[in-house]
């Protein structure tokens, strides 16, 4: 399992995207993006790209969907109906899935590029993790 | 440490038997003997001793905060203060909240949600009322933790919105219970050893979320308002008032050092200590119950813009005493870092520049350059002295652990 890191030339606009710099500063620009000045800010970020599972790029692509789909919801449910309780729980239900993906997003991050890693840190005794000191 | 009593069992006809787990947590050695030497005068009479060693009963601590569950930096800082990785519970659930390392266990309030996603939205209320969540499963099982018993506790799983099947948790050192709720119910309060409130202002808020969120296609500028703004009433209306409860509080607020800074790099952090809290001596700068405003940056130490200002002063919050501890501006170097934390008294720490080291460790974490970190991981050291002073109670006083 070949897990390294391929690094991608990205065009990115002010902020990079999580996967990269999750742990970085936390308030940043407040500048609305869609600003003449971001346009001529946009500049090459270097990305490491990290290879994933399949089942995790799923993941995160379910993620990413349930939050554009919750988004739309709440815009529909609050339009003209601002202080209502519907309202509320609309936005509620973006903000918990917005920080489960940031959560998500924090923790692929952080995960080691060997996944036998972790694996072997918990089960030493394992077969795939026994070391053989070859003497010639 | 354990707290160990040995004894005796004699039993006259029956031979000794083992006894099983009593499900308290207590680890208990047999060690069977019999009289087999002459003297069986006494109808073979053998004798049994028994050594139990009851698990130590943890200390809970407190942490209310909006930023999610387990995953705030806090945390990792205070799970690194004590040593060791925290991660989450291994071969469980994988979108389990609780975080274990080798002293610590933290666990996610909303765990205790009573009703799920759906439940709330046929209700109609948000997470952070409190008609969704369970506080008598909350009370009954921080009760059982703190006494040295395992818990079976639900999971709430935030990316399906369900409550999940339950996971075991044994008692450990350290139990740190975070959310939106810890100190809302009375009876889960008085358990509480140390209680922490992470307050941040509005204007911080929104830049912290923007940087979280503007990375997502479906957020915008528009939406990430006003979903603070739709969560603003409940929030103050449930959550906010834990504050006057909290024995510190960590308040986030933007600069006063830029002026119309809205950007929030640079940020305005407040310690605030209640007087009066066993074993919490709060921290001082220079000279205990006097007003400093003290600018570090001068001649022994050169700053770049914007610098760092700090003040410290007695002061009353919600009707407490209270001694608040303030810093302004951000960290350039480590000699700054190092500067700053020779001139605060009353620390905690076991070694010179301990503060300091810890920060650096964490120095990709956010807030490592400014208040944030540094109060962050001053009160994990404070939390750690906390601990070690209750050992040490307790083991002053071994006749009464024993007895429980």
């Amino acid at each position: 399992m070949a897990s390294s890191s391929i690094v991608s030339l990205v065009y990115a606009t002010a902020l990079p995207a999580g996967a990269v710099n999750g742990a970085g500063q936390p308030p940043s620009s407040v500048r609305p993006w869609c600003h003449d000045r971001a346009r001529r800010q946009q500049r090459l970020v270097a990305a490491a790209v990290k290879r994933r599972y399949k089942g995790t790029a799923r993941k995160e692509a379910a993620l990413a969907e349930l939050i554009e789909r919750k988004v739309a919801e709440a815009m529909e449910v609050c339009d003209g109906h601002e202080k209502e309780e519907g309202c509320r729980v609309a936005w509620d239900e973006v903000e918990e899935v917005s920080q489960a993906k940031a959560h998500l997003r924090r923790r692929l991050a952080e995960a080691p590029d060997d996944p036998l890693e972790p694996f072997c840190a918990h089960n030493p005794d394992a077969e795939d993790c026994a070391v053989v000191y070859v003497d010639d | 440490m354990a707290i160990c009593s040995a004894h005796t069992i004699t039993s006259l006809h029956s031979p000794c038997t083992t006894f099983t787990n009593t499900g308290f947590g207590q680890k208990q050695v047999i060690f069977f003997t019999s009289n087999r030497k002459g003297g069986r005068r006494h109808g073979g009479a053998r004798s049994c001793f028994q050594v139990s060693c009851s698990v130590d009963k943890p200390v809970v601590i407190g942490l209310a905060a909006d930023s999610g569950c387990g995953k705030s930096t806090f945390m990792r800082r205070l799970t690194s203060v004590f040593g060791g990785a925290a991660s989450p519970p291994k071969g469980g659930n994988p979108d389990s909240n609780t975080l274990i390392s080798d002293t610590t266990t933290v666990i996610c309030l909303d765990d205790y949600h009573s009703l799920d996603r759906n439940g709330r939205k046929e209700e109609g209320v948000t997470a952070l009322d409190p008609r969704a969540n369970n506080f008598d499963l909350m009370y009954e099982q921080v009760k059982a933790i703190k006494e040295g018993k395992a818990i079976e506790k639900p999971i709430y799983n935030h990316v399906t919105g369900l409550l999940d099947p339950p996971e075991l948790i044994q008692p450990p050192k350290i139990f740190v219970i975070e959310g939106l709720h810890p100190m809302f119910d009375e009876r889960v309060r008085d358990l509480l050893d140390f209680s922490i409130y992470l307050d941040i202002s509005d204007d911080v808020k929104f830049a912290w979320k923007i940087q979280r969120d503007m990375a997502e296609r479906g957020h915008s500028l528009e939406s990430i308002k006003a979903s603070i703004e739709a969560r603003k009433p409940d929030f103050d209306a449930f959550i906010d008032p834990q504050k006057q409860y909290a024995d510190a509080v960590i308040e986030v607020l933007p600069t006063q050092l830029i002026p119309d800074d809205n950007e929030g790099k640079v940020l305005r952090v407040k310690l605030i200590q209640k007087e009066g809290v066993k074993n919490f001596d709060p921290v001082y700068l220079f000279d205990e119950g006097s007003s400093i405003s003290w600018v570090p940056c001068g001649r022994k130490l050169t700053c770049s813009y914007p610098g760092i200002k700090f003040a410290y002063g007695p002061d009353t919050y919600y009707g407490h005493e209270v001694s608040v501890v303030e810093m302004d501006g951000a960290f350039d170097r480590l000699d700054e870092l190092i500067y700053v934390e020779s001139h605060l008294s009353n620390l905690s720490t076991k070694f010179y520049g301990e503060v300091t080291q810890q920060m650096l460790k964490h120095a990709d974490f956010p807030g490592s350059n400014n208040g944030t970190g540094l109060f962050q991981t001053i009160i994990g050291l404070k939390i750690r002295d906390l601990y070690e002073q209750i050992i040490a109670e307790r083991a002053g006083t071994p006749a009464e652990a024993a007895k429980v």
